[in-house]
């Protein structure tokens, strides 16, 4: 469990943290449930909450930011709904009973139905003013629910890509809470195949070049500084670092996509 | 208007075979159930399901907290007594599949459970959770294709545990041999009840399913097959399909198919949609 503050990557943007232990091919590797708060001078707002084995960890770090006088929380933005990215809701509506939760919230009535009377619909392209910057709710152009959005924050320039730009990392190496480009060996293409293979299961039966040209679109359309991926290090020089995440969604759709076929055709 | 304006609370108990009862709720057709495709009216139920087996019961599935009361009520009827029970989740990484698992293990005596994940790392997600005291949890086994399930009280299988070909995250079908039916979780659920009348199963009698709400529930909830290239997919159900005697179709969502003609006319629709929508990659 992790007892630092949550790690400062921009102005007003904090990630917080904690790792889920998977095994590959005999070796220990992590995987980021991450939860990021964006303030402005008004308020603030977290993306996504941290996955329900970290509650401890993921309210220790918020409850420090607080201390150091980080605004309260106002707005929560799960950005789908999957355990590691929403499962922490009604705790967090427990602890801040003003929040209330924005986004595509289709469902969440029956996941917390003690709270359905916080849950405030928003779609792609609107917005929400913390202050001195603007929290914008974007397409999700990589996702696994129908309910998927990613979000960008202007002043900061930080795109949340939800279950996009994911990929591990080791343990063994000391590479936990570090962005992706202090992890000079991180394999981030092959990191990024491999979590398709697990979590990006329509990987297999698709063209993943449209994806990577909405991408190429929404970066554009949004000039990134920070990328905060809900399970991939952060990434602070996204012209370092996104041609690797590029390669990695190519290589596992091949390899995807070539295995399927071939136990398809046996 | 067919529905009572808090049929959140009716129940959607139904027999699908003598061994294997649905449990659950119904929800309404309001905009707010993302699976549901546009123009579609009615209640949608959310069923898991209590198989009786000779080794004891299984539940598979626990149900989304909206019902929770409910579903309580419902394992207080029909879970016999004192007896230790097998709890199977479908989708560990959603709530509507596992919702419920962690009150249900706290009250009922959950022995042992199947999922992908660890199941006390990721079942208890809700603040009311963080006020019980608990032990150990119940031991585990990993789900993985082909595996074969039993109850507590003897080791004949009871479930055999498949990869979901259809899925959006981490799923698991399961077929139960003793009365042939398919647990398909998040799949095959396009049937919805119009009204309150409308029978808890779809049979041969009154199965009016048309090939476009089969089309359009396949799209609303896995919008990647709209630019799939499909084959292998229709390769892997026909594996499933075309390999086992399947008398029941038995979804998460939706009422479920029963009866031999009911799923054949249904995996037909399925392949028929797949096959129509699929493009070359």
């Amino acid at each position: 469990m992790f007892t630092e503050s949550p790690r400062r990557l921009s102005q007003g943007v904090y990630w917080i943290t904690d790792c889920l232990v998977m095994e590959h091919e005999g070796e220990q590797i992590h995987a980021y449930s991450s939860a990021y708060l964006v303030h402005g001078e008004d308020c603030s707002l977290l993306v996504d909450t941290g996955h329900p084995k970290d509650w401890a960890s993921v309210e220790g770090q918020l409850d420090r930011l607080h201390a150091a006088g980080v605004p309260p929380v106002k707005y929560f933005f799960p950005t789908h709904a999957e355990v590691p990215h929403a499962a922490n809701l009604g705790r967090l509506f427990n602890k801040y009973p003003d929040a209330v939760a924005v986004g595509d919230i289709r469902d969440y009535h029956l996941f917390f139905p003690e709270f359905a009377d916080r849950l405030s619909p928003m779609g792609e392209g609107e917005s929400i003013d913390l202050g001195g910057t603007e929290f914008v709710l974007l397409e999700a152009v990589i996702k696994d629910l129908v309910t998927s959005l990613w979000a960008y924050d202007r002043r900061s320039q930080t795109l949340f890509p939800g279950d996009g730009f994911a990929y591990m990392h080791h343990h063994q190496s000391g590479e936990c809470w570090k962005t992706a480009e202090e992890v000079p060996d991180l394999p981030i293409p092959a990191f990024t195949a491999l979590f398709s293979s697990y979590a990006l299961y329509w990987t297999r039966f698709t063209d993943i070049e449209p994806h990577i040209a909405a991408l190429d679109r929404l970066l554009a359309q949004y000039p990134t500084k920070v990328i905060a991926p809900g399970h991939g290090s952060p990434v602070l020089k996204p012209e370092e670092t996104i041609p690797r995440v590029k390669q990695g969604l190519r290589i596992g759709s091949e390899q995807i996509l070539d295995e399927t076929r071939s136990s398809s055709a046996a | 208007m067919s529905f009572p304006s808090t049929y959140e609370s009716h129940g959607a108990v139904t027999s699908v075979t003598d061994r294997v009862r649905a449990l659950g709720g119904l929800m309404p057709i309001d905009g707010s159930l993302s699976w549901i495709a546009d123009g579609v009216t009615g209640a949608a139920p959310l069923h898991c399901y209590l198989i009786e087996t000779g080794g004891g019961p299984i539940l598979l599935d626990s149900g989304a907290p909206v019902h929770e009361a409910l579903l309580l009520d419902q394992l207080d009827e029909y879970l016999p007594e004192a007896e230790e029970l097998v709890l199977v989740l479908s989708r560990i990484v959603e709530f509507d599949s596992f919702g419920n698992a962690g009150t249900i293990m706290d009250r009922y005596p959950v022995v042992h459970v199947y999922s992908q994940f660890p199941v006390g790392q990721w079942v208890y997600y809700r603040h009311v959770h963080d006020e019980v005291e608990r032990e150990a949890p119940p031991s585990w086994t990993s789900l993985e294709g082909g595996l074969e399930l039993s109850a507590a009280g003897d080791n004949n299988v009871a479930l055999e545990a498949i990869d979901a070909p259809l899925r959006l995250l981490a799923t698991w079908w399961f077929y139960e041999p003793s009365t042939r039916v398919l647990f398909t979780s998040d799949s095959f659920g396009h049937a919805v009840m119009t009204d309150l009348s409308s029978p808890g199963c779809v049979t041969e009698e009154d199965d009016d399913t048309t090939l476009e709400a089969v089309r359009e529930h396949l799209l609303a909830k896995f919008d990647w097959v709209r630019v799939a290239d499909t084959a292998p997919l229709q390769e892997q159900l026909r594996a499933i399909f075309e390999t086992r005697p399947i008398e029941a179709i038995a979804p998460s969502y939706g009422r479920p198919l029963v009866g031999a003609s009911v799923v054949q006319r249904h995996y037909e629709m399925m392949q028929s949609t797949l096959e129509e929508l699929s493009v070359t990659t």
